[in-house]
């Protein structure tokens, strides 16, 4: 039997690849996360990032996506970002999660990932009256 | 009274005004002028399907009769978000192991009963309130799939967020 030489592509190369194509099909606007190292844009992809069995992670994207809007702290979204990969990308593609910051904290230094993840201009942020001149 | 036939095929007999609180059930009765709904609920999934109906239920059952969301309402969507508080009894309602919270959300989601929807994602959110995500892991019991090169970034990232 003749031998083809075959590409291996591993799973993440994979998934780059055809992330990248549904960006073209989705023409949407990719929006990259530096840490995990592809765009996050197709809802689709998250799926392969469900590497564990936890019981909470049978939710799908779209309730997953639903708990911080209930946030009381900024810090509940942020620190969501941090569980899993599963929860880092259904959430960063979440765009309007991240289009208001409701509950800024006296620590403004870097809203430049909400404005990153919304995708679009802010819509909402409040600012309680010590939090520019903190005392 | 309206029959209601889960996916493993067991039965229940409900009054309307109940089936009601699923815009699912109104709309699937109100499309068809029938009195039988089946919701294919859950698909067979990761659960089982008759427990965390019954819960759903019983959910229904106590609020039968008090007015649905309206869905047009951008502003009442608004502050249904900006508020974490639960109903006494909600509470106590949604004080349940894990696996059956997880359950029930996914039932009140694919039933389309958004108040359930709404108290299951507050009492996960609750339970997040305040934890550090290698706590919220040990809580949920989720394997950490960052390499540490990752969550050394991430870590760097989210510094600023502090509380207030």
């Amino acid at each position: 039997m003749e031998e083809h030489p075959v590409a291996e592509l591993s799973l993440s190369q994979l998934v780059y690849a055809l992330e990248g194509r549904l960006n073209v099909i989705m023409m949407g606007r990719p929006c990259p996360d530096p840490i995990l190292h592809w765009p996050v844009n197709a809802q689709a992809v998250v799926y392969l990032d469900k590497t564990s069995l936890a019981p909470i992670n049978c939710l799908p994207p779209e309730i997953l996506a639903l708990i911080p809007t209930f946030r009381e702290s900024e810090k509940v979204l942020i620190n969501a970002t941090a569980v899993c990969k599963y929860w880092r990308r259904t959430l960063v593609s979440t765009p309007s999660l991240w289009n208001k910051i409701v509950y800024l904290g006296r620590n403004i230094t870097n809203p430049y990932a909400y404005f990153q993840r919304s995708r679009s201009p802010f819509t909402y942020a409040h600012m309680p009256p010590n939090s520019l001149f903190p005392t | 009274m309206v029959l209601l036939v889960t996916s493993d095929n067991k039965n229940f007999v409900v009054d309307r005004e109940v089936a009601d609180r699923s815009v699912f059930v109104k709309n699937t009765l109100e499309a068809r002028g029938l009195s039988i709904a089946t919701p294919p609920m859950l698909n067979g999934g990761c659960f089982e399907l008759t427990s965390p109906f019954l819960q759903v239920l019983e959910y229904c059952q106590h609020h039968r009769g008090e007015p649905l969301p309206t869905t047009d309402d951008a502003n009442a969507d608004e502050n249904r978000k900006r508020t974490t508080d639960i109903g006494e009894w909600d509470r106590k309602f949604i004080t349940v192991d894990h696996e059956m919270l997880f359950e029930i959300i996914l039932a009140a989601n694919y039933l389309d009963i958004k108040p359930l929807l709404d108290v299951g994602c507050k009492t996960i959110g609750n339970m997040v309130k305040g934890k550090s995500p290698e706590e919220v892991r040990k809580l949920f019991d989720i394997v950490n799939d960052f390499t540490p090169e990752e969550e050394a970034q991430i870590k760097k990232e989210n510094e600023w967020a502090e509380d207030p």
